[in-house]
């Protein structure tokens, strides 16, 4: 072996003994850290956009309770088609329900 | 287990020992090609630990296109690269190739010679060339790196870092005739 792959190989022994442990608790801090304030970002700025949108003096947009996803929604309109001018009112349509 | 394995893994559920896995696997080559750039243990350190936070934030932007290691690679010269600019070091580091460029290439055959340097005698010579020198040096014949990427990584062409290459060879042969007059490297 090359006496300057002696040298890589002493450099990276001296790492791994010396400082690999304290370079590995530092960067998963880090990137905790960093998570950390991607989730609160991810939780408050819709929040905050709706207070914004308050002080500018519109209303804020209301959160649905419920969030589909496209597949549930083609689902539902499949299993309940719409009904044309015509229909009858009745048990069927949600929007009249006859009791 | 494959690296980009390891990837994929840590990406669907940001394990903590595929991050060990990764970590374990390229910190310690960062920090011995950080050494060669940054010519000082503790910068080495701290540039390891920013590279790799930087690859582990990037981490959804590698496609697999390229190893990994060439992008690890890529990214800590990068680092290493931008740091030395900053610090203002590159014109410094680079200075003698800049100001006499030069405009003939030719192949030498001194590697071999190079590399029969005894571990203490290169260490001894190492300290007395140059800092563009040695960092050459270190990079071709430590870190394996291609005259093509350290003419990407210094902005120069090839020809311009082969005989810079050839000149700092040359020299350290010199140094090492000087300071051991008793070893014959023919």
């Amino acid at each position: 072996m090359s006496s300057f792959l002696q040298i890589k190989e002493e450099e990276i022994n001296q790492f791994v003994e010396l400082r690999q442990d304290r370079v590995r608790q530092q960067v998963e801090t880090k990137l905790s850290t960093y998570e950390f304030i991607g989730s609160l970002f991810e939780m408050y700025l819709p929040m905050m956009a709706d207070t914004m949108t308050a002080i500018m003096g519109s209303d804020p947009i209301d959160d649905d309770d419920e969030y589909r996803t496209i597949e549930e929604i083609d689902d539902e309109e499949s299993d309940n088609p719409p009904l044309g001018p015509g229909a009858p009112k009745g048990p069927d349509n949600n929007d009249e329900i006859i009791r | 287990m494959e690296d980009m394995d390891i990837i994929r893994a840590y990406r669907e559920k940001r394990h903590a020992t595929c991050f060990r896995l990764l970590h374990d696997r390229y910190a310690a080559k960062i920090y011995s090609k950080a050494i060669t750039m940054l010519r000082n243990e503790d910068e080495a350190e701290d540039a390891t630990q920013e590279i790799f936070t930087k690859v582990f934030l990037n981490l959804g932007k590698f496609q697999g296109q390229s190893k990994f290691s060439t992008w690890v690679y890529s990214v800590t010269y990068n680092y290493c690269i931008d740091k030395i600019r900053k610090e203002k070091r590159s014109r410094a580091l680079f200075a003698d190739e800049l100001d006499n460029p030069p405009d003939v290439e030719e192949e030498d055959d001194n590697d071999e010679e190079l590399t029969r340097i005894q571990l203490n005698e290169l260490r001894k010579v190492l300290n007395k060339l140059s800092d563009a020198d040695r960092t050459l040096l270190l990079l071709k014949y430590k870190d394996g790196v291609k005259i093509k990427a350290i003419a990407e990584m210094l902005g120069k062409n090839e020809s311009a870092v082969k005989m810079q290459l050839k000149r700092a060879k040359e020299k350290a042969l010199k140094i090492h005739q000087k300071l051991f007059p008793a070893k014959s490297l023919s």
